[in-house]
C-alpha cells in the first residue's frame, strides 16, 4: 500500500509549524518566566533588606560575639568574607573597647533593579550609637545601595555601599 | 476495492481494508495518520497560545518598566534642578521647577517673589549637586512615590568654600496630561 503525497505533506507542514512556533514560544516563555521571577522577588527582597540590614548594622558590646555571628549569617559571597574578617578583626575589638551600642532602623526601601537571583535595593537607614565616652545617642542618616543574592533559599546581602 | 492506492486517490483510499466479515479494523495507517495530524495540530496551537501569553506578559512588564523609567526621570530631573540652584540663574531654575511640578509643590515655587531672589543674591547662594540614586517605591497608572538620594555642596557668604549636604527624599508624583509631575518632595529625617 502506498501513501498519497498529500498525506505526507500535511503532517510535514504541521511538524515544521510545530518547530517554527515552538522555538520562539519557548524563548518568549523563558523570558516571561525570568521577568516574572524578577518581579516576584521585589517584595521578599525588600522585606529581607530591612531584616538583614538591621541585624548587620546593629550590635551591642555586651553581646558582640552573638550579634556578629548573626550578622555574618546575613551576608554572602565576597562581601560576606570581607565582612567576616572586619567583624572578627576590627568591629568586635572596637565595640568592646569603646563599649559601643548601635541600633539601625530601616525607615524606607525601594527596589532599584530586580533579577531572578539578584535584587538591588535603595535603603534609608537611621542609626543610633552610644559609646563609653559619648553616652548621649548620636544619630546617623544612611543612604545605602544594598545588593541581595538568593543563597540557600534566602536573600542575603552580597554588596553594601553608601550612595 | 483497489489493489494499490495511488497518489491521486482520495484520503479515504488509504483506510484499512475491511475484514472477512466486512467490518473495518480499529487501527491501521488511516487512524495513525489522523492521530499524528491531530496531535501536531494541538502542539502547534499550544505553542501559539504559549507564545502569545508569554509575549503579552513581556509586553506588560516592558510597559511597566517604561512607566517606571518615566517616573524616575521626572523625579530625578526635579531634584537635580533643586540641587543645582544658583543665585544668578535662580529665576530660570524656578520656572523649570514649576514646569515639572503640580499641586502644593508647584504652589511653593509660585510663592517665590523678588524678595526671595534678592535673598539668594544677597547670600550669594550657589548649590551644585546630583542625584546619587533613585528608585520607585510604589507606582500605579496615576501616582507614584520615589526614594531619591541627593548629594550637594552649598556655597554662600557664610560658607564660601561650600558645605557638603546629603539629602534623603520621598518624592510623590502624579500623572497629568501625559506627564509625570512632582506633587511633593519630602525630606526623610
Amino acid at each position: 500500500m502506498r501513501f498519497p503525497r498529500a498525506r505526507l505533506v500535511i503532517p510535514a507542514v504541521l511538524l515544521a509549524a510545530a518547530v517554527g512556533t515552538g522555538v520562539p514560544a519557548a524563548l518568549l516563555y523563558q523570558d516571561a518566566v525570568a521577568t516574572e521571577a524578577a518581579q516576584a522577588n521585589r517584595a521578599p527582597a525588600s522585606a529581607a533588606t530591612k531584616a538583614r540590614l538591621e541585624q548587620v548594622l546593629s550590635y551591642r558590646f555586651t553581646t558582640i560575639d552573638q550579634d556578629l555571628t548573626a550578622a555574618k549569617a546575613d551576608t554572602t559571597g565576597e562581601f560576606g568574607q570581607q565582612f567576616a574578617v572586619a567583624a572578627d578583626q576590627i568591629i568586635a575589638a572596637a565595640a568592646r573597647q569603646a563599649e559601643i551600642t548601635t541600633t539601625a532602623t530601616v525607615v524606607s526601601t525601594a527596589v532599584v533593579d530586580a533579577h531572578p537571583d539578584e535584587v538591588v535595593v535603595l535603603a534609608f537607614v537611621n542609626q543610633t550609637t552610644t559609646t563609653k565616652d559619648k553616652p548621649q545617642p548620636a544619630t546617623g542618616a544612611l543612604r545605602l545601595r544594598v545588593t541581595l543574592e538568593r543563597a540557600g533559599g534566602q536573600w542575603l546581602i552580597s554588596r553594601l555601599a553608601q550612595v | 476495492m483497489p489493489d494499490q492506492v495511488t497518489a491521486e486517490a482520495e484520503p479515504e483510499a488509504v483506510e484499512a481494508e475491511p475484514g472477512e466479515n466486512g467490518e473495518r479494523p480499529a487501527g491501521g495507517p488511516g487512524r495513525l495518520w489522523w492521530t499524528c495530524v491531530v496531535l501536531l495540530l494541538v502542539v502547534v496551537l499550544g505553542f501559539i497560545g504559549l507564545g502569545t501569553y508569554s509575549w503579552l506578559r513581556q509586553h506588560e512588564a516592558a510597559t511597566t518598566a517604561q512607566r517606571d523609567q518615566a517616573i524616575l526621570a521626572a523625579a530625578r530631573g526635579e531634584l537635580d534642578l533643586m540641587a543645582n540652584l544658583r543665585h544668578a540663574t535662580a529665576r530660570d531654575s524656578i520656572a523649570r521647577l514649576q514646569a515639572g511640578a503640580t499641586g502644593p509643590f508647584r504652589q511653593q515655587f509660585a510663592g517665590a517673589d523678588s524678595a526671595f531672589f534678592a535673598l539668594l543674591d544677597q547670600g550669594q547662594v550657589d548649590s551644585t549637586g546630583q542625584v546619587t540614586e533613585a528608585a520607585v517605591q510604589q507606582a500605579d497608572a496615576t501616582s507614584a512615590q520615589v526614594l531619591v538620594a541627593v548629594s550637594a555642596t552649598v556655597r554662600n557668604t557664610d560658607y564660601p568654600n561650600g558645605q557638603a549636604r546629603d539629602y534623603r527624599s520621598v518624592v510623590s508624583l502624579n500623572f497629568e496630561n501625559g506627564h509625570w509631575l512632582v506633587s511633593d518632595a519630602r525630606v526623610v529625617p
